[in-house]
Parts: C-alpha cells; sequence; structure tokens
C-alpha cells in the first residue's frame, strides 16, 4: 500500500468514526436539552395559570380561558391528591393537522374549592424538526471540513513527498554497471535533503566497491594468466627444439596438458566471479530452443566420437530473457556434462516444456548428488574438467532467477525452471 | 616482414620473438608505452602486437594514438583480461584481432600471418607452396591446380599447420585452435588424429608430397 493512500485511509476512518459516534450523541444530547427547557416551560405555565386562576369567578369563565387556552386541560380529578408528573404521549394537532408528540404535565388544582386534574401540553414537534436541522447542518459541516482536510492533506503531502519519490525513481532507475553516479534532486526539507546526501554517499561508496571487486578481479586474471602464458610459450619453445628423446617428448606432451588444465581452470574461476559479479547484465530474449540446436552443434563431434544420439523435443517455443552469453555458458556446461559423463552409444535427450528445459543422459546413479553444485565436487578423480561446470551453472541460474533441479529416474535428469 | 611485440612481460616477450623470428620475421620489442609510441611514430611495422595492459599507460591508448596516426593497420590485442570490455573497445577503435593470454604460440603464429597476409594482398590472396595451394578467400584447396575437397575442419587444420610452418605445432593448440572452449569435452586427442588422418590421406591421393610429419608425443609439423 502506498504511504499516502495508508495517512488517508487512517484519516479517513477515523472521520467516518467522528462522524458515526458524534452526531447521534450530538443529535441526542440536543434533543434533551431542548426537552428540558420545555418542561421547565411546564412548571412555568403551571404556575402562571394558577395566578391567572385566582381572577376566575365563575364556570362559565373558566370555560372560556380552557378554550382560551387549548394547552391546558382541566378535567375531574379520578383521585386526589395528583402528584406533579410528566409524561410523553401522541395526540392529533389541530395546527400541523396531524399526530405529533406531546410533552405533558399533569398536576392536581384547586379553583375555587374544588379539585381539578391540570394537564398541560406542548408540542415537541416544532423543537425536533430544530434539533435534526442542527444535526443536519453539522453533518453538512463536519463533511465539508472533512473533505477539505483530505484534499488539502493530498495536496500537501504529494508536494512534501514529491522529492522521496524522486528520490525513489532515480534508484530504480540507476543501474551500478552502467551509471557511474546517480544525481538526485535537491530538497528544501531537511530530512530529504539527508536522505539525498545519504543516498549518493552510499551509492558512490557501492560503485567504487563494485570497480574495486571489478578490479581485484582483472589483476588476478592478469597476475595469473600472465605467467600462464609465459609457461606455455616456454613449452612450446622447448617444443621446437631438436633431437627430442620419446622419454622428453612425454614429459613435454604431460606438462602442456597440466598447463591446459590451469588455464581451463583459471578461466573458469575467472567467469565464476564475473558471473558472481553480475558482470553479464544486459538481457534479451532468446528462442530456447535454437540456443539448444547451436550449442548442440558444436558439441555434434564430440557426441559422435562417443555415438551419443542426441534429441531435441520442443514443444512450447519458449523465449527466454536472459544474458545471451550466460544462456550459451549455461547450456553448453550441461549438455558436456552431460556427453562427458553418457556412456557410449547411449542417448542424450533434450525436452523443452513450457519455461523448463529438460537434460536426461544415462549413466550411474551418483554417491553425492546433494554436493553435485558445490565447486571442485567430483565423483572421481579421473575426469579431466575443472569441477567449476556445475558451480557455474547454478551460479547462472542464481544470478537470472532461474531454479535448477537434478533427480535421478533410472537416468541422469536437470531441470531448468525459467522465470516465467 | 616487421613486427613490434609491445609486451611489459620480458620472458613472454622474450618467448615471442624467439618464436617469430623461427619463421624470418624481423622482430622489435617495446618494454613500456613510451618506448612503444617512440617505435611505432618512427618505424613502419607490418604487425604489432599489443599489450593493452602496460604498466606506464594503458595499451588501448596508445591503440587511440595510432588511430590518429593512421597506423592502425596490423594491430593484434593481447590481453590478459580477457574481458569483453576491452575486446569491444579494441576492435572499435579498430584494432584487426584479439588474443587473450595464455595463448598458445602457434595461434599466435596463425593470427600474425592471416592479419599480415590481409595487409599486404588486401585479402586477395592465396598461399602456394609447391603443389599445394590454399585459396584463402574460397577457403578451398588445390594440389597441382587440382581441387581437394576438405571438410572445414581439415582445411582449418592445414591452414593452423601452414602458418606455422616448419615449426611444431602441440596437439593441445590444434584442439583449441579447431574446437574452442569446446576442447576440454574432449578426453583425448583422438578426434585431432581422425582428422590429422584424414587430411594426410586426401593430400597424398591428389598428389601431394607428405609435407605434414607426426612429432611424437607432442604434435605436428608442417615442413614445406
Amino acid at each position: 500500500m502506498k504511504l499516502l493512500r495508508r495517512t488517508f485511509r487512517n484519516y479517513i476512518l477515523y472521520s467516518t468514526l467522528l462522524l458515526l459516534v458524534c452526531v447521534p450523541l450530538f443529535y441526542f444530547f440536543i434533543r434533551q436539552l431542548f426537552i428540558e427547557e420545555m418542561e421547565e416551560d411546564l412548571f412555568h405555565h403551571k404556575l402562571n395559570f394558577l395566578n391567572t386562576a385566582k381572577y376566575i369567578a365563575t364556570d362559565k369563565e373558566l370555560k372560556a380561558y380552557q378554550l382560551l387556552n387549548e394547552e391546558f386541560l382541566l378535567s375531574e380529578p379520578e383521585q386526589w391528591p395528583i402528584q406533579d408528573s410528566l409524561f410523553s404521549y401522541e395526540a392529533y394537532d389541530s395546527v400541523e393537522n396531524e399526530i405529533v408528540p406531546f410533552r405533558a404535565l399533569r398536576c392536581g388544582i384547586t379553583i375555587q374549592d374544588k379539585n381539578y386534574q391540570l394537564i398541560i401540553r406542548e408540542s415537541i414537534v416544532g423543537d425536533l424538526d430544530l434539533v435534526e436541522r442542527i444535526v443536519i447542518i453539522q453533518i453538512g459541516l463536519l463533511t465539508l471540513l472533512l473533505t477539505g482536510f483530505i484534499l488539502i492533506n493530498q495536496n500537501l503531502s504529494k508536494k512534501i513527498w514529491s522529492p522521496f519519490y524522486a528520490i525513489l525513481e532515480k534508484l530504480k532507475q540507476y543501474q551500478i554497471d552502467k551509471d557511474t553516479q546517480i544525481k538526485l534532486p535537491p530538497s528544501d526539507t531537511t530530512e530529504f535533503e539527508d536522505l539525498r546526501i545519504t543516498v549518493e554517499q552510499l551509492v558512490s561508496k557501492n560503485r567504487n566497491a563494485y570497480l574495486s571487486q571489478k578490479e581485484f578481479t582483472e589483476n588476478a586474471s592478469h597476475e595469473l594468466q600472465t605467467p600462464l602464458a609465459i609457461f606455455r610459450s616456454k613449452l612450446e619453445l622447448l617444443m621446437q627444439t631438436h633431437n627430442i628423446t620419446r622419454e622428453q617428448a612425454d614429459l613435454i606432451s604431460d606438462l602442456s596438458n597440466a598447463n591446459d588444465r590451469i588455464a581451463r581452470l583459471n578461466k573458469n574461476l575467472l567467469l565464476l566471479s564475473k558471473i558472481e559479479n553480475n558482470q553479464f547484465p544486459s538481457k534479451q530474449p532468446v528462442l530456447l530452443k535454437e540456443a539448444v540446436e547451436k550449442t548442440l552443434y558444436l558439441y555434434k563431434e564430440k557426441a559422435e566420437a562417443k555415438k551419443i544420439k542426441t534429441t531435441v523435443t520442443d514443444e512450447s517455443e519458449t523465449k527466454v530473457n536472459v544474458n545471451p552469453t550466460l544462456l550459451d555458458i549455461l547450456l553448453s556446461n550441461l549438455i558436456s556434462n552431460g556427453l562427458k559423463h553418457s556412456p557410449e552409444e547411449s542417448e542424450l535427450k533434450i525436452h523443452i516444456e513450457k519455461n523448463t528445459l529438460h537434460i536426461l543422459n544415462q549413466g550411474e546413479p551418483l554417491k553425492n548428488p546433494e554436493k553435485l553444485f558445490q565447486r571442485f565436487n567430483r565423483e572421481s578423480r579421473t575426469e579431466t574438467g575443472s569441477g567449476l561446470g556445475l558451480a557455474i551453472v547454478k551460479e547462472i541460474c542464481d544470478v537470472e532467477g532461474f531454479k535448477i533441479d537434478y533427480n535421478f529416474n533410472g537416468q541422469h535428469g536437470f531441470k531448468v525452471t525459467f522465470q516465467p | 616482414m616487421k613486427i613490434l611485440i609491445i609486451e611489459d612481460e620480458q620472458e613472454l616477450a622474450k618467448s615471442m620473438k624467439q618464436y617469430l623470428r623461427q619463421e624470418s620475421y624481423v622482430v622489435e620489442v617495446a618494454y613500456t608505452a613510451r618506448e612503444a609510441l617512440e617505435k611505432v611514430l618512427m618505424h613502419e611495422y607490418d604487425c604489432i602486437l599489443l599489450d593493452i595492459t602496460l604498466p606506464d599507460g594503458n595499451g588501448l591508448s596508445i591503440l587511440e594514438k595510432l588511430k590518429t596516426e593512421n597506423k592502425l593497420d596490423g594491430v593484434i590485442i593481447v590481453s590478459a583480461r580477457n574481458s569483453l570490455d576491452d575486446k569491444i573497445k579494441g576492435l572499435n577503435l579498430g584494432a584487426d584481432d584479439y588474443l587473450a593470454k595464455p595463448f598458445h604460440l602457434s595461434e599466435m603464429g596463425a593470427r600474425i600471418s592471416a592479419v599480415i597476409r590481409r595487409k599486404r594482398f588486401e585479402g586477395n590472396n592465396a598461399i602456394t607452396l609447391h603443389e599445394l595451394t590454399i585459396d584463402l578467400i574460397g577457403k578451398v584447396i588445390s594440389v597441382n591446380k587440382q581441387l581437394v575437397e576438405l571438410t572445414r575442419k581439415e582445411y582449418d587444420l592445414l591452414l593452423f599447420l601452414v602458418s606455422n610452418k616448419n615449426r611444431v605445432v602441440s596437439k593441445n593448440a590444434i584442439a583449441e585452435h579447431i574446437s574452442g572452449d569446446v576442447a576440454e569435452v574432449f578426453d583425448n586427442f583422438d578426434f585431432i588424429y581422425a582428422h590429422m588422418k584424414n587430411l594426410k590421406k586426401k593430400l597424398t591421393e591428389s598428389g601431394c608430397a607428405d609435407y605434414i610429419k607426426t612429432v611424437y608425443g607432442i604434435g605436428y609439423k608442417f615442413e614445406g
């Protein structure tokens, strides 16, 4: 969830809660105030009535008074004395022309020595209307306030956070192997300015570390390749000398083979560290079947020498987004591994499914299959390989985000799962 | 024919010089970038082998200097870095070829002879040794003007030996030359023996003298 949305969500949640809780509370509170006020009025009316009643002398006058003041209802008491009591009820109102709620005071009074029950009533419909209107206005005001608050906040946040998003965008686009430095927009906000400076320093430090690592690889390469080249060249000059005995020739040949192995080992070590250092970053879509066939062609002679039949089946036309050099090395190492460990006159099967590649070849089960992808892990010491081929395969899968599995099910099976 | 080796490793430079001298080349050596610059500005060379990792300056800057002087022709970059960056940079600047350390001297010999032939005859050339003619454009050979059908590998093999003629070429160098990285899959050199046997058979059957000599345990030699 985006930062801004998260903030807004909290604001809105709080505002809605406030609105839902406060509006009814406010409504009941105001209503209660009105009713209390009205009850005070009712008692006031009673006093007024008692004051006026002194001047009523006859039944006729009482009748006239009653007709003039509809809110006063005089009747025969059902019991005596009558306690003052307040109650609510609904009745027809001639002014509103409908049934409306009333609040009433029941009390007992004595006029000219005669006991009466007096009910003083007041319609509360007008007051309730007022309360409702007040509440509606309140809701309106609150809503406006909240909307305004959210809008202002949103704009402000966007503006305030814009340097942060700018930094983030630049960081996303930054590629340590391609861009020399990162240029971030300055900001007036102290925190973002701090962030910018820190990020720039971090990037430049990383860049330096990356460069020195790359340099170290190159230096290590240079340091080893040169003596190797000297050794090889001296051997070749030795081969040019005359009168070499058979014994000497065999020694020279063994030296030459050992030198080849060292050279190959060094080359593979360098390759491994280069892959680890992500020095093959550029990617492009490659049709897997084509790449497999191209690699198989390179090993055609080797396969023919061991009379190994190679087959490629593809049902999916899978395209892989990958660094082409790395894919070539991956396929090369897997295929050469398969050919190397296949018995003569066997079959090497390559099967491509949707985003997966299977390489199957015959052979004896491994003693330590869990160590298969480890560096310099070899089942037998007689092999001439560098012991790095499958470690390189694993490393390529790691940097490219592929998955490699091995299982033995009557034959060796490698399965590479590419990213969908 | 004059060749300049720009290489700071004295022992390697010595080996290269010694190997090339056997092929009637005049070889000069520069151990530093400064020395190299003096030499290339004063003399003309048919081929320059340039190590781009020199102690007193990047070899690529020499390449740039050569380019401004219009003397780029025939430069082979030698590098221990084996890094793609250098290769691309070097070839973009106009170098003719790229050789990664550790290389076989016979591989170097083949590259130099290719560069010189290209430069001298502007690519329009053939190598003639007695009755044998190698057409470098058509990539075909003929013996006594009669075409001999060779496979691509046999042709490569013959050209490789001829480019290093009168010198012993090891089977290791041959394996790497004709199979590249794939060479390591072969547990032995049987595949070379097979190609060589076929090549020799085709040559002798077409009436060519047996110039390719087997050097016991080590490799082969074209004696012409």
